[in-house]
């Protein structure tokens, strides 16, 4: 069984005149519902399921991956555009992308990301058809506490997203992992901090949160400015795509992105969450000039953005192999097959080889797809920023709530967008950034769910923390990241005091 | 400006009003929503999807499921209730909202079936199943119930959350036999099951389709179901009562609610039409590929079946000491 | 003494506070022991930490120079928060097109330079554009019109 075989059978599914209309359509809708922000991929999956009942098993997965890889390239756009991020995996692509949109520079971000996902997206997709089986025993390898140990990592990284003040990032992160804690808890059923309000049952909606310190924040904090004073886009287009110079300086973030993404995406417990956080902490830590992150640098754009679409496809391994959706809609995925008659698991790759090579060969096709559709796009979404600021923001705030009300038709989360855009625009006045709280609240929940229960199921031992080869590695890696980010920090603030 | 936007309003609510005042003649003539109370994807859901979707080819109008999650259930069972009871706006619901919960939250519960709704009929119900790994030390239910009584509260079981049906399920088998084991809550059904798989945990209670991945990659074994009766998924498993567990008969099901005060015509040409779909080759097909059989019991069976169901977990939770704190 | 850093201090001592009130609100969860873990182990924990990270930016602040207080424009706040709550309460009584013309007309009194015109403009816009693609070409499920 060789995998030129394989492939062989899974293009000979793939492109037939139906498979490339419905990939068609799927990136397409993917893309349409990644550009508007808040509208998730969930709720578009859902209202396309009861169509893919006529359809035969793969045309239907075709379409359906094409809308959640299509959303994820998509999702990219507003970030940089308007500052919205409309799921967590473009908050940060929001830190420098969203910088170059307003020096004129939003062709290049937006070309970046998408020649960035299309080349991760070719390699991602490489990768699940030759290595599934094996990594998806990976992917069962990993217990509560080695799950543990990576959140800790993830967060200290976090704060390396900030470029102000260590202690303030400190303590976004912190914050963030306090907001985390409403809702109910996993391990006791107790619901926290919610105030009686059964709506915040399953916690603060993340959409809310996000748009809410991220775009309408900025959007109140730009009015301030007001008529010849407001510069909030430079008024010369620039570039529409990418210089070779802007390719070659971006070539190695995206490789680097592209391996963390591909790697985190095979892990079901929030691994492909955190690829784009962690491949733009590494970039921001091993680049040279790390000065100018979070000013507009093209490599903040470049890796996260790689290292999302790599993720993305990779997180089709568990999926597919084990039958663990990594995130909501991967979930409806797996009930889209089921209703089709198929159980997702290791004998779907045996008994139906055209269903799993043909969805792999898709993937590529899709993403192509998204390249050549989304390239020319560029010119119209930089067109875009030249609409006078007082026209565009009341567009942008329209686009927020519904983003935020369709996400589970309720009211209630258009009166946490209030809370959280006031929230967002006094931290962002007191100079706090909202990026490491955005991640917080992500990995709070997760971390405190696997180390309860990982202590749970030890029966309360905590040396089975350091127990696992995996989970110990984390803790120390994240030790040493603590350690590079601190000593730096404490010898300025020392020198600065010596001054005074 | 708030003159015309004042002006504007109120030409829309008349138009509005004289499209509704032709809405009672002939049902449905105008969309149908069904609320569900959780995110897509999950069985309930797709069980409105299903239904909805044969619902819409039969009435010709146009059935749109609104997902309402959160709060378990609370949300989407308490809009269901306020909704205007005039057949356009359905609940699809589970076990959870109208068995698990009055037995766990008793007074606080801010919604009851026989004040608020008419039960219209059971869409599906599936057993669960008791997994344990299939290459660990446990290969019947009385191994497993010799090695929790040798360490009470040491074996671990793992459910998709504290006070889930699935929770209650496994703390029944635990009373039958005498035994205490260490429940274990994960977030959803699938990395429950996996937990089992993996090895985390000995045993897990799970829903037949979030087990089905692991139990046919052969890295979970069935030890019983918790149903009386065999599923036709797999007659070979035992049921738990055949297992040891003694009384031991509960389902996980999904079923059609109508909010209190829908006229008895509109509830009866529901039933009618749901109970047809049911009956359906390729609908059953459907349900069968998740683990499930098909309903369409008449509403009054229905609703007697939910209380049966209600009072045998009240007695559960009092003996397993199960509370929100 | 002299606030010498007053960003620091009043941000520090807000984070003290949020620590405080989270750390006095877990009392009601069930603490635990370090081997089980209540419900409250976890924001105790959490709101000690928020408190002391609020003491180390706030005691620094009384004798290390730093930005003076920021001013913040209460106009753009007010009416843009307003616009999305009344938007929300709109949508729930009247609709998702009475619900755009109101948030546009409450928000746009955030910035003085908008002509009332631009305003109703943009919104018959938004109301066309969204409605197209949200209702018409997804099927969201939102609702147009008042429900009477």
């Amino acid at each position: 069984m060789d995998i030129f075989s394989n492939l062989v059978i899974g293009f000979s599914v793939a492109v037939t005149l139906k498979s490339l209309a419905y990939c068609f359509v799927g990136v397409f809708l993917g893309t349409l519902i990644g550009v508007l922000p808040g509208i998730g991929p969930v709720a578009t999956v859902a209202m396309l399921l009861p169509l893919t009942f006529k359809l035969d098993p793969a045309t239907s997965m075709i379409m359906l991956a094409g809308i959640y890889y299509g959303a994820q390239y998509g999702g990219s756009t507003t970030a940089i555009l308007v500052n919205i991020p409309g799921e967590s995996s473009s908050v940060v692509t929001t830190l420098d992308g969203y910088q170059m949109a307003r020096q004129g520079r939003a062709g290049p971000a937006l070309g970046i990301a998408a020649i960035g996902s299309f080349a991760a997206g070719t390699v991602a997709t490489l990768i699940v058809a030759l290595f599934s089986p094996p990594l998806a025993t990976i992917a069962l390898k990993f217990q509560p506490a080695d799950y543990f140990s990576l959140m800790v990592f993830g967060l200290i990284g976090a704060v390396v997203l900030a470029r102000g003040s260590l202690r303030k990032a400190i303590a976004m992160v912190v914050l963030g992992l306090l907001l985390g804690l409403v809702g109910t808890d996993v391990n006791s059923g107790v619901m926290r901090f919610t105030f009686g309000a059964p709506a915040l049952a399953e916690g603060i909606s993340f959409v809310a949160l996000a748009m809410g310190m991220f775009g309408v924040a900025e959007v109140i904090y730009n009015l301030e400015q007001r008529g010849q004073d407001r510069q909030v886009f430079t008024s010369k287009l620039g570039r529409v795509l990418p210089s070779r110079a802007e390719l070659s300086f971006s070539k190695w973030s995206i490789v680097r992105g592209t391996a963390l993404g591909s790697i985190l995406g095979i892990l079901p417990g929030g691994g492909a969450l955190l690829a784009s956080f962690a491949a733009y902490t590494i970039e921001k830590k091993v680049a040279r000039a790390p000065r100018d992150f979070g000013n507009g640098d093209i490599r903040g754009v470049a890796a996260p953005e790689s290292a999302n679409n790599a993720g993305a496809q990779t997180s089709f391994i568990p999926m597919l192999t084990l039958g663990i959706p990594s995130n909501p809609t991967m979930a409806l995925m797996i009930g889209a097959l089921m209703i089709q008659g198929i159980q997702p698991g290791p004998e779907v790759m045996t008994q139906r080889p055209e269903l799993f090579w043909g969805i792999i060969a898709s993937m590529w096709i899709g993403n192509l797809f998204l390249l050549m559709l989304n390239l020319p796009m560029i010119g119209l979404w930089v067109k875009l920023l030249a609409v006078p600021y007082r026209l565009l923001f009341p567009a942008i705030l329209v686009f927020c709530c519904i983003g935020v009300f369709t996400i589970n038709n309720n009211v209630f989360d258009l009166f946490q967008l209030v809370a959280f855009s006031g929230i967002g625009y006094v931290l962002l006045k007191l100079g706090c950034e909202p990026a490491p709280l955005v991640l917080g609240l992500v990995l709070g929940p997760m971390m405190e769910e696997y180390l309860r229960r990982a202590l749970l199921i030890s029966l309360g031992d905590p040396l089975v923390l350091l127990a696992s080869p995996i989970s110990a590695g984390f803790l120390i890696a994240a030790a040493a990241l603590l350690v590079s980010i601190a000593v730096p920090a404490i010898r300025a603030t020392r020198e600065q005091a010596m001054k005074e | 400006m708030r003159l015309i936007v004042g002006a504007l309003c109120s030409v829309l609510a008349l138009t509005a009003a004289t499209a509704h005042a032709q809405a009672q003649a002939d049902y449905p003539n105008k969309p149908i929503r069904i609320l569900v109370p959780f995110a897509p994807g999950g069985f309930v859901d797709v069980a409105a999807r299903i239904v909805g979707q044969k619902l819409s080819e039969k009435l010709g109008q146009q059935v749109i499921v609104e997902n309402r999650p959160g709060g378990n259930g609370f949300i989407a069972v308490t809009a269901a209730a306020r909704a205007p009871a005039d057949g356009y706006t359905l609940l699809m619901a589970h076990s959870g909202e109208f068995v698990v919960n009055p037995a766990v939250f008793a007074a606080t519960i801010p919604y009851n079936l026989e004040r608020d709704f008419h039960a219209i009929t059971l869409v599906s119900q599936a057993p669960m199943v008791l997994g344990a790994k299939s290459d660990g030390p446990y290969k019947t239910l009385a191994d497993l119930a010799a090695a929790a009584k040798a360490k009470p509260g040491t074996v671990g079981m793992s459910t998709p959350g504290t006070g889930s049906i699935n929770h209650l399920a496994g703390e029944w088998i635990g009373l039958s036999m005498g035994v205490k084991f260490l429940h274990v809550p994960y977030k959803g059904g699938a990395p429950a099951a996996v937990a089992i798989s993996t090895g985390e945990v000995p045993f897990g209670m799970a829903a037949v389709s979030s087990a089905m991945p692991q139990i046919k990659a052969g890295r979970v074994n069935v030890l019983a179901i918790t149903t009386a009766k065999k599923t036709p998924v797999d007659p070979s498993w035992p049921t738990a009562q055949e297992a040891g567990a003694k009384d031991v008969d509960l389902s996980i099901w999904s079923g059609l609610f109508a909010p209190k005060g829908v006229p008895q015509p509109i509830v009866d040409k529901l039933y009618a039409e749901v109970a047809a779909i049911l009956q359906m080759p390729d609908v059953k097909e459907k349900f069968a590929a998740g683990g499930g059989e098909v309903g369409g019991m008449k509403p009054a069976e229905f609703t007697t079946q939910i209380k049966r169901e209600g009072d045998q977990l009240k007695s559960i939770v009092q003996a397993a000491n199960i509370k929100p704190e | 003494m002299r606030i010498r850093s007053q960003t620091d201090f009043w941000c520090g001592l807000l984070f003290v506070a949020v620590g405080a009130a989270v750390i006095v609100l877990a009392q009601e969860y069930r603490f635990g022991t370090s081997a089980r873990m209540g419900p409250g182990y976890f924001p105790t924990l959490l709101g000690s930490l928020m408190a002391v990270l609020g003491l180390t930016l706030a005691l620094p602040a009384l004798a290390i120079d730093g930005e003076r207080l920021p001013k913040l424009h209460w106009r753009p706040l007010a009416m843009v928060l307003l616009g999305i709550a009344v938007f929300g309460i709109t949508l729930e009584y009247l609709g998702f097109v009475a619900a755009i013309f109101a948030l546009v007309a409450v928000a746009g009194l955030a910035d003085p330079d908008l002509k009332p015109i631009e305003i109703a403009l943009v919104a018959l816009f938004m109301v066309l554009f969204s409605t197209g693609i949200f209702v018409l070409l997804l099927g969201l499920p939102i609702r147009l019109w008042p429900n009477l």
